[in-house]
């Protein structure tokens, strides 16, 4: 077995009996795992709306919300990392919607409509990095604005001018992509 | 959207979190029902999952562990509203225990005043149809103050006695009265109830043979004819039946 296969599958094992100790009530296994994800939880919320404070709590909300469902969590729909990863996103999207709808329109101001990752995130996964950089730049632009910066197709339409199928399509593409060079399909990410 | 279709079309979207709340609910609906779409949106987690590498790693402060663990030692504790809603069900039960003994003790009210109503119907009856002479009833001896008015009424076989001044009886005693009939036996006409100052009324049922005397005895016990000490008597002429 490939030695990332294992490290994988030991991490996989030991994040899976974490969240049966928290399905069954051990409220200490959530020490564990925040040690584990909470550094990447929080990098990717501050990444998204910003401001640290708000990112405490919305990690504090993610965090709950593990422990409220940990006994859902189902391994065959992905890892312990990726649930916690798909909540935590959605959170921050969450928050920056609530802020966008206070301000009742999408500002042209709030948004980049340019590839916008930095020599930073570079180094943060430089695998990821290089793979959108292979993608259209029409669809690394809708990868950033839906991830990243939470708008929605419908924002995401308004904001490029061009019909929200157009912009679906060109996530989709875009995704699909990703997934083939990250060798997700394959289960083998390195 | 028909949830009977594959959505794999809106599945990127749905992953990256950029479907509306309404289009988001249609394909989670969807994915409850569909092994394949569910298949292909696991994939596509695992970009999101890279996506998200893609930020810079910031240390948080440490404070913020110990909030975290916290809020979820909050979260994990029973809701407050447990024992409030425990203390409700048992106020309610309280609640209902004392409706049940009110009624209990307005029905047992009502039936009194029922009876006393009847009493009182009753006793009118017989003082307003009665033409006879009231009887009055004495000690047999002196150095008593017990009195005691006998009323009746013939064609209702029925009479009324009231007393008052009767000492109080001892705990295991009490007044009954009595009709000596002509032929030397007694027929018991009843128990009498002690109120205020030693007072009270009795209804009587007259005998089918005309009495001789009417008398009340402090008795020990319930028997058959009178054994205990006379306290109030009576002579009644002919007319009383």
């Amino acid at each position: 077995m490939h030695i990332a296969q294992t490290l994988r599958a030991d991490t996989s094992a030991r994040d899976e009996h974490i969240l049966k100790c928290l399905a069954e009530g051990e409220t200490a296994a959530v020490a564990e795992l925040y040690d584990c994800y909470g550094r990447l939880v929080f990098s990717l919320i501050i990444r998204m709306v910003g401001d640290a404070a708000i990112a405490e709590e919305l990690v504090q909300d993610v965090f709950v919300s593990v422990w409220h469902a940990a006994a859902s969590y189902r391994p065959a729909l992905g890892s312990v990392r990726t649930w916690l990863l798909a909540i935590a996103h959605h959170r921050a999207v969450d928050e920056l919607r609530r802020r966008r709808k206070e301000k009742s329109w999408v500002s042209l101001d709030d948004v980049e409509h340019e590839w916008s990752l930095s020599a930073e995130d570079q180094l943060a996964d430089p695998l990821v990095f290089r793979s959108l950089e292979t993608l259209p730049p029409e669809q690394r632009l809708v990868v950033q604005l839906a991830y990243f910066d939470g708008l929605t197709i419908l924002d995401i339409a308004l904001q490029l001018d061009l019909a929200p199928g157009t912009v679906k399509s060109r996530l989709r593409l875009a995704m699909g992509k990703l997934r083939a060079m990250l060798g997700a399909e394959s289960g083998c990410i390195p | 959207m028909n949830t009977g279709q594959h959505v794999t079309e809106a599945l990127a979207a749905y992953a990256a979190d950029a479907l509306d709340q309404a289009e988001s609910d249609q394909i989670r609906a969807h994915l409850a029902g569909c092994p394949a779409c569910q298949a292909e949106l696991t994939s596509l987690r695992v970009v999101t999952d890279r996506l998200a590498n893609l930020a810079p790693r910031r240390q948080p402060q440490p404070r913020l562990r110990q909030r975290v663990l916290a809020v979820v030692e909050r979260a994990a504790q029973p809701p407050r509203g447990a024992p409030r809603l425990a203390f409700v069900r048992w106020a309610w039960a309280g609640l209902t225990a004392v409706l049940l003994v009110g009624q209990v003790w307005l029905a047992a009210s009502l039936l009194s005043l029922r009876a006393q109503l009847n009493l009182a119907w009753q006793v009118q009856t017989i003082l307003l149809s009665s033409d006879a002479a009231p009887v009055k009833l004495q000690p047999p001896g002196p150095g008593s103050a017990a009195r005691g008015v006998y009323r009746f009424e013939s064609e209702l076989r029925r009479g009324v006695l009231s007393y008052y001044h009767l000492p109080t009886p001892g705990a295991s005693q009490t007044y009954r009265c009595w009709f000596d009939l002509p032929n030397g036996t007694e027929t018991a006409c009843g128990e009498l109830a002690i109120g205020p100052e030693g007072s009270g009324l009795l209804l009587l049922t007259l005998p089918e043979t005309a009495p001789a005397r009417l008398r009340v005895t402090l008795e020990a016990a319930r028997t058959a004819s009178p054994a205990g000490p006379t306290i109030l008597t009576a002579a009644l002429s002919p007319d009383s039946q």
